[in-house]
């Protein structure tokens, strides 16, 4: 999806509508291939476009999925996308600057942008969530930070045996 | 110019622990910390992609204890404990001592400043626009509901000629108040066209700590 801003003036009153499946599997698998398994080949998205004052707004909704490892155990956990993308591409003298005498919008790019940016950093697979438990084995251990927190409460109880040193002072005081 | 503290540090004793929790006697102090740092700089180095936002460490005769927090046990893990186990093994080589690894996940990755660094950090390296990542970053922050999240970039944006600093916020950031929890990360993505900075800081609301409670309390008590 690529359009020039030369040829969406026309669509001022009526938007230029456009719906189709994209292919970014090969375009995210090569920027983000360390946190993305597989990406789907078809990813749709449906897109409004309006110009206004030789800018572009652009109103898209994308769906589709891609496969992520999980954060805990890093099997493949299925992530499903549905976002929806909502841009204004200026023309400014820093953006002419930059595409030169292009003054093209590439949207395929902001597509796959999104879908990037849609990755969480915390994932993970149903049986994960359902089962809650976490991998263990010699001299390591996968905690959470509540039974952290948990343990470092149960460090700070005062030995039984020296609880009564807490009366010493009121003793002597009086 | 002002003059900026790392607001980590400024807090440290205040509303944060340390990083290191040991004691040593005068003899031992410098071998200890000296092996503390290269524990840490072997840890950053092997679990770079790991979202590793904190690495504590214990000691107690002659055994170490590694805590990492990390949004991604997986990682530091690998297929069926793998990794770790090898971790531990060149852990107990490096320090000649046994070394025992607790891993903390972290439930909201969101709220840590250096995980929102790194992932904004990464998201340039994957050619993602400046703004774009750093909107979503910030939105999600406050979405899992900090009060308020500064993220700045500083290098050749967008492969721009010249470099320049960009920076966004939304909500409040007192870096003044000592009791506010703000965690602050500096982290850097390396891009074709060279390095970007990116600052972030993260305030999670305030922290009344148990001695201020105390004293408080004992105010009110007449004494």
């Amino acid at each position: 999806m690529k359009w020039f801003l030369k040829e969406l003036s026309e669509y001022k009153n009526k938007p230029l509508s456009v719906s189709e499946d994209m292919n970014l599997s090969d375009d995210i698998m090569s920027r983000y291939s360390k946190y993305v398994i597989s990406a789907d080949d078809d990813i749709h998205v449906a897109a409004n476009v309006f110009s206004e004052n030789g800018d572009a707004i652009v109103t898209a909704r994308v769906t589709g999925k891609i496969v992520v490892p999980s954060s805990r155990s890093l099997t493949p956990v299925e992530l499903p996308l549905d976002f929806s993308i909502n841009e204004v591409y200026v023309e400014t003298n820093l953006r002419l600057k930059e595409r030169e005498d292009e003054g093209e919008i590439d949207f395929d790019k902001s597509v796959a942008d999104n879908i990037i940016l849609q990755i969480p950093m915390h994932i993970l697979s149903p049986e994960e969530i359902e089962t809650g438990k976490m991998p263990e084995g010699n001299d390591w251990e996968v905690i959470s930070e509540d039974d952290l927190a948990e343990q470092e409460a149960n460090d700070k109880k005062v030995d039984p045996r020296l609880a009564k040193l807490k009366d010493f002072f009121n003793d002597s005081d009086n | 110019m002002g003059q900026k503290v790392n607001p980590t540090g400024l807090r440290v004793g205040v509303i944060r622990d340390w990083d290191a929790k040991w004691y040593a006697e005068k003899a031992d102090f410098a071998n200890d910390l000296n092996e503390d740092l290269k524990i840490r700089e072997y840890i950053s180095k092997r679990l770079a992609d790991a979202s590793v936002s904190r690495v504590v460490i214990e000691r107690a005769a002659k055994r170490v204890n590694v805590s990492i927090h990390t949004a991604k046990p997986g990682m530091v893990i690998g297929k069926g404990g793998s990794e770790v186990e090898n971790l531990r093994k060149e852990l107990n080589n490096l320090t000649g001592k046994r070394v025992h690894i607790n891993i903390i996940e972290i439930k909201k990755p969101d709220l840590d400043a250096k995980l929102v660094g790194e992932n904004i950090a990464r998201q340039l390296e994957g050619r993602v626009a400046f703004r774009r990542a750093m909107r979503q970053s910030m939105q999600r922050s406050r979405r899992a509901g900090a009060k308020g999240i500064k993220t700045q970039v500083a290098g050749r944006l967008n492969g721009a000629d010249m470099s320049r600093v960009e920076a966004y916020a939304e909500g409040t950031v007192p870096l003044h108040t000592l009791r506010a929890d703000i965690d602050y990360a500096w982290e850097e993505a390396h891009t074709t066209y060279g390095s970007i900075g990116v600052k972030t800081w993260i305030y999670r609301g305030e922290v009344l700590p148990q001695a201020v409670n105390d004293a408080q309390e004992n105010d009110k008590g007449g004494k």
